[in-house]
């Protein structure tokens, strides 16, 4: 989607938003003053969303790098024959299921309840960061491995003719460059990651997607809750985008020279 | 484990069903791609217009919430409608509700797909079939059809797999796919983690069944002479 953000198109899409807004108000008798009405939660719902989605970015970020240059080297073959497993596993099964496993599965075992950990996986909050960063370092690590992999064959020998060790020619030349390459796609991965953090809301949390099916629940309505929050994901992703064009600007800038 | 070995049949009649899920829903996502794509490559506006606000708005909107505004919008409008009609109240049931939101959701994506595909079959095939004088509609399905396909099956490819996995969302809703059975059967019988790793399992097994089938039609879809 091309979109140029300038100030008329936002208060077009806006003006069509609150003639649709009227329409169906009028036409089918939905309740817009329940949701004007319980603005400040679904301010806390939102902060909950962005949180969620930038700590599990941010800690599958770190978890990628490191697997995804143990699968482009290949050099320990075990070793990267199980992180393959492990990509493959996360990427291979529903979010909603592993979230399940961790919360409900992991949650529910008699020794986890004794142990020290449990503490944490009592709270849903660091039981969906877990899944959520485990599931993102896995499609972000398989994005970087597919970076690393095409090219930088010539960055790698031009720093190892300079005299750089293995590990500073991995960490400051082959992995900034491949991190330029990977951008777009990040840029995807970015705004799938804000998708799957409504799944918290099916287990009581309560961020846009929990709001909404607490708004519809408690006023006892079908539409006026999920419609809001789909405008607010709307609204999320296109930030996201925005967000993404400027990495790729400042991260591409020297190209265009 | 003997628990999971009494639970075994229904638990794989509840996987077959969710793979038929799975299956119509990419038959219906498949029609509305096509029918968007064609909005989006035609020359009139209003195609173009309507196929951009379809994806748009769909690929903005998380497939939880959309499943939920679909699975339970859908009823309560077809009630409001056969109220209005005179006729009897007709429910829909949990399973075509979900293809139809999986379904809706995922035209969406393919028609991206679609579109990407149509545009890289070279524009030189497409007027040497015209200089052949063929009619436009065996010029779509004699030649512009082969080539679309093999441009368009790895994305396709990509998408039932996503496709596949956001059919666990339906179970959630209370349809006894694998997912919500896993579920209460799990908390049922005390043992969540077992029965969630067993539906872990199973949609790997998918994944993998799923991978293996497009690869076959890659193969079979590949340019000919470049077989490997």
């Amino acid at each position: 989607m091309k979109v140029q953000l300038t100030r008329s198109w936002f208060f077009n899409r806006v003006f069509q938003l609150v003639i649709l807004g009227l329409f169906a108000k009028f036409l089918f008798g939905l309740k817009w003053h329940l949701i004007f009405q319980e603005m400040p939660s679904l301010a806390e719902a939102v902060w909950l969303t962005i949180q969620l989605t930038i700590i599990s970015l941010a800690i599958g970020f770190i978890i990628a790098w490191p697997l995804a240059l143990l699968r482009a080297k290949r050099k320990k073959e075990w070793l990267a024959k199980i992180a393959d497993a492990y990509v493959a596993v996360f990427r291979g099964t529903p979010l909603l299921v592993q979230i399940f496993l961790i919360y409900f599965g992991l949650g529910g075992q008699q020794w986890m309840q004794e142990s020290f950990l449990w503490p944490i996986f009592r709270d849903p909050y660091w039981c969906v960061i877990i899944g959520f960063s485990l599931n993102s370092a896995a499609y972000a690590c398989e994005i970087f491995r597919g970076a690393l992999m095409n090219g930088g064959a010539g960055e790698r020998e031009a720093a190892q003719s300079l005299g750089l060790s293995e590990f500073k020619t991995d960490w400051l030349v082959w992995v900034p460059a491949s991190w330029r390459r990977a951008l777009p796609q990040y840029g995807n991965e970015m705004i799938f990651m804000m998708h799957s953090t409504a799944i918290a809301g099916l287990i009581t949390m309560t961020e846009v997607f929990g709001w909404a099916k607490d708004i519809n629940g408690k006023f006892y309505v079908t539409y006026e809750g999920l419609i809001a929050a789909s405008i607010v994901y709307i609204v999320l992703t296109t930030t996201i985008i925005q967000i993404s064009k400027l990495m790729e600007k400042h991260y591409l800038s020297y190209m265009k020279r | 484990m003997n628990i999971v070995l009494e639970y075994l049949p229904i638990l794989l009649k509840a996987s077959l069903l969710t793979v038929s899920l799975a299956v119509c829903s990419l038959f219906l996502a498949t029609l509305l791609g096509a029918l968007g794509a064609k909005g989006k490559l035609s020359k009139e506006k209003y195609g173009r217009e309507y196929a951009n606000a379809y994806t748009a708005i769909i690929r903005g909107i998380p497939d939880l919430v959309l499943i939920l505004l679909i699975y339970f919008g859908f009823q309560k409008m077809l009630n409001v409608v056969t109220e209005g009609l005179g006729l009897g109240i007709y429910s829909i049931s949990p399973f075509w509700a979900g293809v139809l939101a999986i379904g809706f959701i995922y035209g969406a994506y393919l028609t991206e797909t679609f579109r990407g595909a149509y545009n890289s079959v070279p524009q030189g095939q497409k007027e040497a079939a015209m200089s052949l004088g063929l009619s436009s509609y065996r010029r779509f399905i004699k030649v512009v059809l082969p080539q679309l396909i093999r441009h368009a099956l790895p994305g396709y490819g990509n998408v039932f797999q996503v496709l596949i996995k956001s059919t666990a969302v339906v179970g959630v809703l209370g349809l006894n796919d694998l997912v919500g059975l896993a579920k209460d059967a799990g908390q049922s019988v005390r043992m969540p983690f077992t029965f969630n790793a067993f539906t872990l399992f199973m949609y790997l097994i998918f994944y993998f069944f799923a991978s293996w089938v497009f690869r076959l039609l890659e193969r079979r879809y590949a340019e000919k002479g470049h077989r490997s």
